[in-house]
């Protein structure tokens, strides 16, 4: 067998995975803050110099930072972070996580949230309104009920990658830097950033070299054969 | 490669869903006090085939792990409680409110629920009665002789009556509002319940604590706006047509696969 049959093989995997990641960016299209994502692709070599077949493998995932589309949605908690900053929410078990889904709602008891978790205020603590209370939120992220700020919301700058940790929430490889000052568009939201041009020429891509390294798994078997063939005793 | 199909999979059965919701709009563009609903999407937990790991031995390690998303659903339906359009109808019973809060009545089986609808009519007894017969609260009953019926901003409710110069007090038109007007949930006929999650009524004044005045002779009417329930149907169209089209490749590719031998 040569090793050529097992880099086709890698290579027609490599190509599924990137199909997995482009029908996850096209299915979350109209998710608020969602980050498109790309699996990255390197090349892996026997470390022991026993084959110098250079096989494919994706080693990690490439989370774009881009901004996604941002509609007008006329919600009035409905609110889209200016520049590349998220807000922070609290997840289970107390960490932070950060989104920029900024779809907030207001429960029962007064608690405002965001991506399905409490939003954290300036205090680092979460957002609490009283109760029967119609919040608004002004553009420097105060949160205001009947004139006067109980709150505001802080923003956070990530440095490094971001990993995906659930619906819309993102985690820093590097460390999140509050920023002094914030800056919120009102009565709008973003939307999913995957790029519609590109996952249609993504897929024609990804199609294609399939279509090759399955031909060049053909290729491989019909020479594997041939030279069964060759060896064969006649009689 | 199997699981780009049901990633597909799961954002056309979104879109779909998506669609339903902007059929209930548009069916209900002229219904008063309507208030449209919006899907919200949100993304399916990734699967992670690798963690990222700190740098080892001869090995730089992996900063970012690999992970890959499955797709997309529609977590809940937000209400839009932004103000519908006011239309002069001049009935004096039509009443509609300028702001946040909701008329609260009581149900022949008498629970409690509420509408923005306030196309209010008297029943044989002289109640206030909605346009289904459900009881406007706080109890009003309009005497059989009065000549007009007044309903002031404030929810002073007065009827002139013969042979009496001043106008009769009848009662106070309240409004109630919530905590999370968001959460509360539709009965049908125009009317919502509250729910664990939209909190407690609390009864409000008109025109107090944020609430809207009372406008009498008019009515709310939907908030749906034809156009953008139009471009969201495109945009859901081309969506699902996108999803399909990741459906239509992979399947391509596992025909070639199945091919191979």
């Amino acid at each position: 067998m040569t090793d050529g049959l097992y880099v086709g093989m890698t290579a027609a995997t490599a190509r599924a995975q990137q199909l997995e990641a482009v029908a996850d960016n096209l299915a979350n299209a109209q998710t608020p803050g969602f980050k498109a994502t790309t699996p990255t692709f390197e090349t892996y070599m026997v470390g022991d110099g026993s084959s110098q077949a250079p096989y494919v493998v994706a080693s990690s995932t490439n989370v774009d930072r881009r901004e996604g589309t941002t509609v007008i949605s006329g919600n009035p908690l409905d609110v889209v972070p200016e520049g590349d900053l998220f807000l922070a929410v609290s997840m289970p078990g107390g960490q932070r996580g950060f989104t920029r889904a900024g779809r907030l709602s207001v429960d029962a008891s007064g608690m405002l949230s965001a991506a399905g978790h409490p939003l954290l205020g300036a205090s680092g603590g979460p957002i609490l309104v009283p109760p029967g209370a119609a919040p608004t939120i002004r553009e420097n992220g105060e949160v205001v009920v009947a004139g006067s700020v109980v709150d505001s919301i802080s923003l956070f700058k990530l440095e490094g990658e971001l990993q995906r940790v659930g619906p819309s929430l993102l985690l820093p490889q590097g460390k999140a830097v509050p920023q002094g000052e914030t800056r919120l568009r009102v009565g709008e939201l973003e939307m999913g950033n995957g790029n519609m041009l590109d996952a249609a020429v993504q897929l024609v891509a990804v199609q294609r070299h399939f279509d090759n390294a399955i031909q060049a798994i053909q290729t491989y078997r019909k020479m594997d054969s041939q030279a069964v063939e060759l060896g064969r005793v006649r009689g | 490669m199997l699981r780009s199909l049901y990633t597909a999979a799961t954002g056309m059965q979104a879109q779909q869903l998506r669609l339903d919701i902007t059929a209930h709009n548009l069916a209900n563009a002229s219904t008063t006090g309507f208030k449209k609903g919006r899907a919200d999407f949100e993304d399916l937990l990734s699967e992670t085939i690798r963690p990222a790991t700190g740098p080892q031995a001869g090995n730089g390690g992996s900063p970012t792990p690999l992970e890959v998303g499955l797709g997309t659903r529609l977590s809940s339906t937000t209400r839009f409680l932004a103000q519908g359009d006011m239309v002069a109808t001049n009935n004096p019973l039509d009443v509609s409110i300028e702001g946040n809060g909701f008329f609260a009545v009581q149900r022949p089986n008498g629970d409690a629920a509420f509408t923005r609808a306030g196309n209010f009519r008297v029943d044989a007894t002289g109640r206030l009665v909605t346009a289904h017969g459900d009881l406007v609260e706080p109890g009003i009953t309009v005497p059989q002789e009065a000549l007009s019926v007044a309903i002031k901003p404030d929810g002073v409710v007065q009827a002139q009556v013969p042979g009496r110069g001043e106008p009769v007090q009848l009662g106070v038109l309240e409004l109630v509002t919530f905590t999370n007007p968001g959460g509360l949930e539709s009965m049908g006929n125009n009317l919502l319940r509250a729910t664990e999650a939209s909190g407690e009524p609390q009864r409000v004044r008109p025109g107090e604590d944020g609430t809207g005045a009372l406008a009498q002779g008019y009515l709310e009417g939907s908030n749906v706006e034809a156009a953008t329930e139009m471009i969201d149907m495109i945009v859901t169209q081309r969506a699902f047509e996108m999803s399909s089209k990741v459906i239509q490749t992979t399947d391509q590719m596992l025909q070639k696969l199945t091919n191979l031998r």
